[in-house]
């Protein structure tokens, strides 16, 4: 399909953050969104078709930020977006329940003159709370059409659709000159005093209904005594849906039942009717693209990745995870990270790459190198730890905390160090905490669907092509020298079998299709469980995958990238020796 | 001419009424001189007084005008002599400028910090305002910065103190300016304040540089 184009027929969707721009998106823009370039801009934003043929056919989805005039990264573009005329006009979503803050960058954007159309969403919520937001009246004090929507159930879309061919510049009643100088405290109080003195005018309060079971539930997860159970209780339901179900029942049936029983039989019938030999090899043989490379990425990793996704995106809508950065305040400060921190550390256990590239929104320098050193050296990401669920869901439980013991030690002592040595200033933790919703399983399927499909196109490819690779070097001998050469450092240091050289080697092409590997050696009998905790180790916290080491360049430029990744090396080894080593002389045996 | 002339002139006029006296000359003479005939028309204009022959009365408006004045004056004199420890005869002309710029709820904090004095150092009566009836017992805590302020109490933000740049525009951005009315929810482990219906999580240093009156 053909990549929107982004110009005067484009609406830039704007608000605070968590009003549902996202989802208003995907309600228009349905199947349509894609991630685009701008020129000039490095970051990807999303973008949809409006379907229609009206002056705006596209959408273009923007962050969130509470003011224009803030000092962040995304305030920056958005300036650029609105001053340059990137985009004909602004959809600008306001919570009708927190009206204030919406209208103060309200006033903010009626200073760039550009045509707008409100969508008042969440206003089921609003009325939950006993807020009545008249739309009308507020049309009328901002001079543009205003519909109440709500976004998660597609309410008046239609309506809103009409609306947004009478989009027209904000009145210029609310235009404040000084607003757009923050620097002026005055000036921003004097902003939301406005919004405050409009969001009065048009809201009428009435008592609410009790405290739903969302408010109370709000307050449980985030007092301690309360909050810290339910951690941990979130924390093991992940790990039964992902680690028991995921990893372990649907792997099981996709594996054994559907390419085992189903498909490769048939395909290995016709295989023998091949009158080339090494052909056969290269298709079913110990690296075989088919046997191995298609059975492991779609058969393993797949299932197990797609629960893991599901489970991240529940997070996600349901608004949970900022609590759990409040209970992890104290330590994260430890380790040098707070508030916004955490976020990209949190992003890094889906993909490090796209993680390492949002931590340039963080506020400190300190801040970001902190953030690239632990998702560099220490967090293995979603396709990873799916592998390593499947593999664990094969062995008894003691080696999968181990494992998990070894890679949270490894990102404390690099916070602890860093946060202690590295100079700067640490950053403040003033977040907000979204009220927790219930999220809808379209949303949820949606947003699993896309990241699924984009692992699919990024890594299988690359799972394919180190098989080949590993099949090649294999007939051509040179796997057998290297794994003579590696011999001193995998059998002394590591406690590892001469073979496990092709691992690491299928693991510098993906990590988890290194981990992947793994799964016919141990169904083989050639790994006890300490070798694969220490296999699973090195793998984690050496060098990620070519795309993360592409975006650290980026991020954190060459020297300092160089850096980090060589170092990667020896601390990959130092950590598998402490575990291979320290297993021995306990006399711990899996 | 002024609308300080015509404050004048009512507070002149509700000086006067303690002592019992309202005739127009007694009147214009508390005000030494700087009010005249004119201003009392003036006054009469906006309903703030009414005139019987040469006595001067204050209409329903201008006992409620005159009387937050008086406060807010008052008030301004006690908290330049007991607080600040200044001299009776210096005090006259800055509690003139001082109570211009307080704002009523700001009053109010003054009283509640003072613990809702009845006179002025002169020993004239101070009105009481809504802080008095209530009997506010916080006496020192009418101020405090959000990581000692009550919980569960509507509080109204004062003023930010912090001289970081970074942090002063993350509560900007977060609408946290000074004005705003929140409640405190808890303090560990991070502080959690509610602002209309968001609730945002600071940590401790960041809320201490947040000063809020106990409204």
């Amino acid at each position: 399909m053909k990549q929107p184009e982004i110009g005067p027929k484009t609406l830039l969707l704007l608000g605070n953050l968590k009003v549902g721009k996202t989802t208003l998106l995907f309600a228009l823009a349905g199947s349509s969104t894609r991630p685009v370039r701008l020129p000039g801009i490095e970051r990807e934003l999303e973008a949809g078709s409006l379907g229609s043929t009206g002056r705006f056919e596209n959408l273009l989805d923007a962050p969130g930020c509470g003011l224009l005039s803030e000092h962040s990264a995304d305030a920056n573009l958005l300036r650029r977006l609105l001053s340059e005329r990137r985009v004909g006009g602004v959809l600008l979503v306001l919570d009708g329940k927190n009206l204030r803050r919406g209208l103060a960058l309200c006033q903010q954007l009626a200073e760039f003159e550009i045509p707008v159309a409100v969508a008042l969403n969440l206003s089921d919520e609003a009325a939950q709370r006993g807020i009545e937001v008249d739309a009308a009246a507020l049309s009328q004090l901002l001079d543009v059409p205003v519909v109440p929507t709500v976004a998660v159930e597609r309410q008046n879309l239609a309506a809103l659709r009409r609306a947004l061919e009478q989009a027209r510049p904000l009145s210029r009643s609310l235009r404040v000159g000084e607003c757009q100088e923050p620097g002026e405290l005055e000036a921003t109080s004097g902003c939301f005093a406005k919004a405050e003195e409009l969001a009065a005018r048009v809201t009428r309060m009435r008592p609410a209904a009790a405290d739903g079971i969302g408010r109370r539930l709000s307050r449980l997860t985030r007092r301690p005594l309360t909050g810290i159970p339910i951690a941990l209780l979130v924390l093991a339901s992940l790990y039964l849906f992902v680690g028991w179900f995921g990893a372990g029942v649907l792997v099981d049936w996709i594996e054994h039942g559907l390419f085992e029983g189903l498909l490769l039989p048939p395909l290995l019938r016709l295989s023998e009717a091949l009158p080339w030999p090494w052909l056969r090899e290269m298709l079913f043989g110990p690296f075989g693209v088919i046997s191995v490379g298609l059975v492991l990425s779609v058969g393993i990793v797949l299932p197990a990745l797609l629960t893991f996704y599901l489970a991240m995106a529940y997070l996600e809508d349901s608004g949970y995870l900022p609590r759990l950065a409040l209970l992890l305040d104290r330590l994260m400060r430890r380790i040098g990270l707070t508030g916004k921190g955490v976020l990209p550390l949190i992003m890094g256990f889906s993909c490090v790459t796209a993680a390492l590239l949002a931590t340039r929104a963080l506020d400190t320098r300190k801040q970001r190198l902190v953030a690239v050193l632990l998702l560099v050296l220490g967090v293995p990401c979603a396709p990873l730890i799916s592998v390593a669920a499947v593999v664990f869901s094969r062995l008894a439980p003691g080696e999968a905390l181990l494992y998990l013991g070894v890679i949270l030690a490894n990102i404390l002592v690099i916070g602890l160090v860093a946060n202690h040595v590295l100079p700067g200033k640490r950053g403040d933790l003033a977040i907000e905490l979204p009220p927790l919703r219930w999220p809808r399983l379209a949303n949820l399927l949606v947003k699993t669907g896309w990241r699924t499909w984009w692992f699919l196109r990024e890594a299988l490819p690359f799972f394919l092509m180190g098989c080949l690779a590993l099949f090649a070097l294999e007939r051509l001998g040179a796997l057998a020298a290297l794994e003579s050469t590696l011999r001193p450092v995998l059998q002394k240091l590591l406690g590892l079998p001469a073979d496990s050289a092709a691992l690491f080697l299928m693991s510098m092409v993906r990590r988890e299709a290194g981990g992947a590997l793994l799964l016919p050696q141990l169904e083989a009998g050639l790994y006890d469980g300490v070798q694969v905790v220490v296999v699973l180790v090195v793998m984690t916290l050496m060098i990620p995958c070519v795309n993360a080491a592409l975006a650290c360049y980026r991020v954190q430029g060459f020297w300092r990238a160089t850096g980090m990744l060589l170092f990667t090396i020896p601390w990959a080894l130092l950590w598998g020796m402490l575990v291979n080593v320290g297993c021995h002389v306990l006399g711990w045996q899996f | 001419m002024s609308d300080r002339v015509v404050d004048e002139l009512m507070e002149a006029v509700w000086t006067c009424e303690e002592q019992g006296r309202s005739s127009v000359d007694e009147i214009l003479g508390a005000t030494h001189g700087s009010a005249t005939r004119e201003d009392i028309r003036r006054a009469q204009e906006q309903e703030l007084l009414r005139l019987e022959g040469e006595r001067i009365q204050l209409t329903q408006n201008g006992r409620e005008k005159a009387e937050n004045q008086m406060r807010r004056h008052r008030l301004a004199e006690r908290l330049l002599v007991d607080a600040l420890g200044l001299p009776l005869a210096q005090v006259e002309a800055l509690a003139c400028t001082a109570e211009h710029l307080v704002m009523p709820e700001v009053a109010d904090g003054i009283c509640t910090l003072l613990g809702h004095p009845r006179e002025c150092p002169h020993g004239r009566p101070i009105p009481p305002g809504e802080c008095c009836q209530e009997g506010r017992k916080e006496a020192g805590r009418a101020l405090s910065p959000l990581s000692e302020a009550p919980l569960e109490r509507e509080l109204r933000v004062a003023y930010l103190r912090t001289r970081d740049h970074d942090r002063l525009h993350l509560l900007l951005s977060l609408g946290l300016v000074p004005g705003t009315r929140l409640r405190l929810h808890q303090k560990h482990p991070a502080v959690v304040v509610e602002v209309g219906q968001a609730e945002f999580a600071l940590d401790r240093e960041v809320a201490s540089d947040i000063v809020a009156w106990l409204e």
